[in-house]
């Protein structure tokens, strides 16, 4: 009988016995957290759609490497480096979640897919309301997505990389995959992945962020208004998608995949397609989420906490949705004067436009000191203004930056 | 790094330029949506208006045709009022301004209101009565001395 070893045997020992003593950490330490994940994922501080499949992704990749062929350390999951296209057809036929990575994930397919049913949860009539303070609004929530790109140049990041970190500022997942994809696609993988770890704590991060910068006496405000709130129709609404995604298409063709996708859902939502409407905001919104945060989970094995850009990566993007959330309520300010007064600032941290999580959160802090103030219409509209401006930045990034 | 700052707060420009923008799309969708669900909303009550006319004119129609009492009695002041004497000879029509010459009626058939007329037609009637039984009494009378 051949001598078979216990490494041999079990090589997820094996190939830890084998490493170095930084990758044996790194990968310990991903294990770690994935566990970490998963059980704030089940308790609800995190987003569990998201973080119980990464997590569980993280261990399994960290757990499961084994010895290729050629004597590299690898996994059966998949492999994103591949770029040559027997090499990809190969391994599309080993690797069981390559498939998926290259024909959805790669191409920026799963984030159009987000975005779409996201679209579907928008509801525009609050942005047919109050445009220009809704929009005044997101504008000031995507300081944090400007002033981050001169900070990453000056942490020694190139000026794409900069502005696909910069990017986690805009709070949107999707969005974030699609800039890095198109922008910096080695870093898209440790991006992405610090952008939805960070976006998960925007529900826990917030609060104290608001209850630091607005004083009781403004949290309170109750908003009065002359004119009682209009309901549009559908068709107003429907027509809306069509002529905002007409005229951002014509001006960013580079990010008309995500205007389509956003604007379908909403074209969706209001044209009464009773099926689809269900299909969208519920199998494809969820399962794209679901192998979204699946696949950010098998994409983080120990050599991406090893690239020596990923702590550098982790303080801008803290740094960007702080500084986002800052814009966002020095925007709730100016509106406070405008209005002189009638105008409740907490609603500008619902610009920063992680949908509908920043709105929620905005009307929970108001209701906890004034519960006769609802503001949850107006940072429903500064919400949606979010999601739109953050497109209109992603066009602008890809558009402009190269030249730069 | 001063360029690329100032790069930023460009980019940041253009953002803020286009973010408008788009709000005065949005506005201008919502203002559209707004004067047509004011038309829409008016032509409704127009359209309820005229139908509402439309019924009155009926109404007034079928009123005309049911015949009033007061019309069977030969009450002709009502066109003598507007200006039309059936009455006079010759001559059906407009008659103000016109003289008529001598009236076959007094003047209570021309100016009097109804009640007073019907007052009229009642005295003459008892006034009448009361001759009918003066004569039939004188009647009575000259019998019973035969």
């Amino acid at each position: 009988m051949e001598n078979i070893d216990f490494a041999t045997l079990f090589q997820g020992f094996g190939t830890m016995m084998a490493s170095d003593p930084l990758l044996i950490f790194a990968r310990i330490f991903l294990i770690f957290l994935g566990l970490l994940l998963v059980y704030l994922g089940w308790k609800g501080v995190l987003e569990p759609m998201v973080m119980i499949p990464m997590g569980l992704g993280m261990v399994a990749i960290n757990c499961g490497t084994l010895m290729m062929p050629d004597g590299t350390l690898g996994n059966l999951f998949l492999d994103p480096m591949l770029s040559d296209t027997d090499a990809l057809m190969d391994t599309m036929q080993i690797d069981f979640l390559q498939p998926i990575y290259t024909l959805s994930f790669s191409n920026g397919l799963i984030a159009c897919f987000v975005f779409m049913g996201i679209g579907t949860l928008l509801d525009v009539g609050f942005l047919l309301q109050k445009p220009f303070a809704s929009i005044f609004l997101a504008l000031c929530a995507e300081l944090g997505t400007f002033l981050t790109v001169p900070i990453a140049a000056a942490f020694g990041l190139t000026l794409k990389e900069s502005a696909s970190v910069a990017m986690v500022g805009g709070a949107d997942g999707p969005m974030v995959l699609f800039t890095s994809l198109a922008m910096a696609k080695h870093l898209f993988v440790p991006i992405t992945v610090v952008a939805y770890l960070y976006l998960g704590l925007t529900y826990g991060g917030y609060p104290y962020l608001v209850k630091l910068l607005v004083p009781k006496r403004f949290r309170a405000i109750k908003m009065t208004s002359k004119k009682p709130p209009k309901n549009y129709d559908a068709k107003v609404k429907l027509a809306f998608s069509a002529i905002l995604c007409a005229v951002l298409c014509f001006l960013f063709p580079v990010a008309s995949p995500l205007f389509f996708s956003l604007f379908l859902g909403v074209a969706v939502r209001e044209s009464g397609m009773k099926h689809i409407y269900d299909f969208v905001s519920g199998p494809l919104l969820y399962g794209s989420t679901f192998m979204l945060g699946l696949l950010l989970g098998v994409l983080c094995d120990a050599h991406l906490l090893l690239d020596p850009k990923i702590l550098k990566l982790l303080v801008l993007g803290i740094v960007a949705l702080l500084l986002s959330g800052v814009g966002g309520i020095m925007g709730g300010y100016i509106m406070y004067f405008i209005k002189k007064g009638n105008y409740n600032p907490v609603i500008g941290i619902a610009a920063v436009s992680c949908v509908p999580t920043t709105a929620k959160v905005a009307q929970k802090i108001v209701s906890k000191d004034n519960p006769n103030s609802f503001i949850l219409g107006d940072a429903l509209g500064a919400n949606i203004s979010g999601v739109i401006t953050s497109a209109i930045i992603t066009g602008i990034y890809i558009t402009i930056i190269p030249y730069l | 790094m001063l360029s690329l700052l100032l790069s930023t707060l460009g980019m940041m420009g253009l953002t803020f330029l286009i973010g408008f923008f788009v709000a005065a799309i949005i506005k201008l969708i919502a203002v559209a949506a707004d004067s047509l669900d004011f038309y829409s909303a008016h032509h409704i009550e127009l359209a309820r208006l005229h139908r509402w006319q439309r019924q009155r004119h009926r109404v007034e129609r079928l009123v005309r045709q049911i015949p009033m009492d007061h019309n069977t009695s030969d009450d002709t002041r009502e066109d003598y009022s507007k200006g039309i004497d059936r009455h006079s000879d010759g001559y059906h029509g407009y008659n103000h301004g016109v003289s008529r010459g001598f009236l076959k009626r007094t003047i209570v058939d021309c100016f009097y209101p109804e009640d007073r007329r019907m007052a009229f037609l009642e005295e003459q009637e008892n006034a009448q009565k009361s001759a009918d039984k003066k004569a039939a009494q004188t009647t009575d009378h000259k019998n019973t001395k035969h």
